[in-house]
């Protein structure tokens, strides 16, 4: 007990922090703005940060502080649908992988591998020409990328768990295959399970960014993070901030997940501390 | 017995590659065809004759009138003759322009990659061999900070201050080393180091942690009680330890990277393969797509298969299953 709370330190605090004013941000922007993300304001177009547009304006005179708060929302939600969906595909993929090993294992691993064979991104822009663009799309084409690598992790934990006497004694005992499967071994896996579901929301959200700066994110007015880098790129000689502005967010939120996903793995896999 | 066991394996990964890209073609294939979109339409163009027989003609033509499983047949016999179609943009062969294109990606990449090795290396092994001193501290926020870092982040704040604020680099574009030598490593400059930062933080990380492992073996501790001096301890017993891995993870890093520069190519107007593949798919040129992507899976299952034949061959301690 004492070992766990020594590992929470001030870097973990600092993510924490960060991580909770991004959900507030999802869940009440109007907290931290009162200006309407979608207004246009043609007299105040490319202003540079003043007192009463903190992080200035972009080319259709919209705060860009407020386009940030708003665009929390479908960055959130992208990271999270992703992890979502390719856990609830890759896991029981592994899971079964894993377990029955043989043929089934070889024909299920090799798909992954070719999943794999892609970089990432090249493989989300291919997908990205099936698609109209919307938060759905961008999930199922995301997901489709990741998911491979829960498949993975949850495979090898498979591959010791199931030589363990606990498992061994269930299946003496006559529980069901699926039972085993999906309650006694999925549990044991648990752990890996949450670490990698943080670690790949990071990971999805950084994926979405950059198709949205290659112009395959979402289609404006809505505001996105990644969509508002691939605009403000035209006007890096006029507002500076306007490019840093969701820059900064991104990587903060992304280095936040990560020292997240960093100290969880720590706290609850004591065995791989080094 | 060692020599049977790695050629066994040999076969073994080799089976499993053909496999692999047997299903990389099959979804490339697929992907392509499920996109929006008439490859007729866009063969006759807006103008053209659209009566029946003329569409037929075509049709028959591009092969487009056979089951599925045929054209998929036709297609992969087409591609391992080295043929990937003609592009609909401009009806330039897509090899040649791939095989192009390539050329200035790699070398991109490879001079990201030896920027990267020569910092990273001197960097992990002092950070692996003194653990916890301030260099270690200071590479460990470094690495932490890139690796959260998205390479158009990186890009982007390096635009804003050498090219908008200094205004000493040209902030995009691209010309060929032959043409113009000095312009060539201008523009080249800013995206190298973007890749290189992100790679020194890969690597350093890397070889940091391998080092620990290596400082701490008998073998290494026998050397230092012996007496020998500490730059050959470095070099004779660690560096050269390190060295089988390094050498494959870098392989794979490369692989990886012939097809995840799109974002810094399209960032500073690098015209290399991740910069087609995006022109590509802004103007629907399919072929071009298929092509340029099937080339860069092909030689990422390539590389890797070659790494880990590399990685056993090089390192007899290495346990085959």
């Amino acid at each position: 007990m004492l070992k766990k709370k020594s590992k929470i330190n001030f870097v973990t605090i600092f993510a924490l922090i960060i991580l909770a004013v991004v959900i507030l941000m999802v869940i009440f922007p109007s907290l931290f703005t009162s200006y309407d993300p979608l207004e246009v304001n043609m007299e105040k177009k490319l202003l540079n940060p003043c007192s009463e547009h903190i992080l200035g304006t972009d080319e259709y005179g919209r705060d860009i502080f407020c386009r940030i708060v708003y665009g929390a929302r479908s960055s959130v939600s992208v990271g999270l649908g992703t992890a979502l969906l390719s856990a609830l595909l890759g896991v029981p993929l592994g899971l079964i992988a894993g377990y029955y090993g043989g043929v089934i294992d070889n024909i299920i691993m090799r798909i992954m591998d070719a999943f794999q064979s892609f970089p990432s991104i090249l493989l989300a822009i291919l997908l990205s020409t099936i698609f109209e663009t919307s938060v759905f799309s961008l999930i199922l084409t995301i997901s489709a990328v990741s998911f491979p690598r829960f498949a993975k992790l949850v495979r090898g934990n498979v591959l010791t768990i199931k030589k363990q006497d606990y498992v061994l004694a269930a299946k003496v005992a006559g529980v069901s295959k699926p039972y085993i499967l999906f309650n006694t071994i999925l549990r044991n896996c648990m752990s890996v399970v949450v670490v990698q579901f943080s670690m790949l929301t990071a990971t999805a959200i950084l994926i979405e960014a950059g198709m949205s700066f290659l112009g395959l994110g979402l289609k404006p007015p809505a505001p996105a993070w990644g969509s508002m880098l691939f605009y403000a790129n035209k006007y890096i000689n006029s507002n500076i901030s306007y490019i840093l502005s969701p820059t900064f967010t991104i990587f903060l939120v992304v280095l936040s997940i990560n020292l997240l996903g960093d100290a969880l793995r720590d706290l609850l896999d004591p065995k791989k501390k080094n | 017995m060692r020599f049977t066991s790695t050629l066994k394996y040999i076969c073994r990964r080799l089976l499993m590659s053909i496999a692999v890209l047997f299903i990389v073609t099959v979804m490339i294939f697929v992907i392509v065809r499920l996109s929006p979109g008439d490859p007729v339409q866009s063969r006759i163009g807006p103008y053209g004759d659209y009566s029946a027989e003329n569409v037929a003609r075509i049709e028959a033509e591009m092969g487009l009138d056979k089951p599925l499983p045929v054209q998929y047949g036709i297609w992969l016999k087409d591609c391992l003759k080295g043929n990937l179609g003609v592009s609909l943009r401009n009806g330039a062969s897509v090899t040649e322009i791939v095989m192009e294109k390539l050329a200035v990606s790699v070398e991109l990449i490879i001079v990201s990659i030896i920027f990267a090795v020569i910092i990273s290396i001197p960097l992990g092994i002092i950070s692996g061999i003194k653990s916890g001193s301030p260099i270690d501290q200071i590479a460990s926020v470094f690495s932490t900070g890139f690796l959260a870092m998205p390479s158009f982040c990186t890009g982007l704040l390096l635009i804003v201050v050498l090219s908008v604020k200094l205004n000493i680099l040209p902030a995009n574009g691209y010309v060929s080393f032959a043409e113009n030598p000095m312009m060539n490593i201008q523009f080249l400059f800013m995206p190298a180091l973007t890749l290189g930062l992100y790679l020194i933080a890969v690597l350093t990380r890397f070889v940091r942690s391998e080092t620990m492992e290596v400082a701490t073996s008998n073998y290494v501790r026998t050397a230092r009680a012996k007496g020998l001096p500490s730059s050959m301890v470095n070099k004779r017993y660690i560096l050269k330890n390190i060295t089988t891995t390094l050498v494959t993870v870098v392989g794979i890093e490369f692989a990886t990277l012939l097809g995840g520069t799109v974002i810094v190519e399209q960032l500073f107007g690098w015209s290399g393969l991740g910069w087609y593949i995006c022109q590509s798919v802004a103007n629907r040129d399919y072929p071009a797509v298929q092509g340029s992507v099937l080339v860069i899976a092909v030689a990422f299952v390539l590389i890797n298969l070659l790494m880990d034949i590399l990685y056993v061959i090089l390192d007899p301690r290495i346990e085959l299953e």
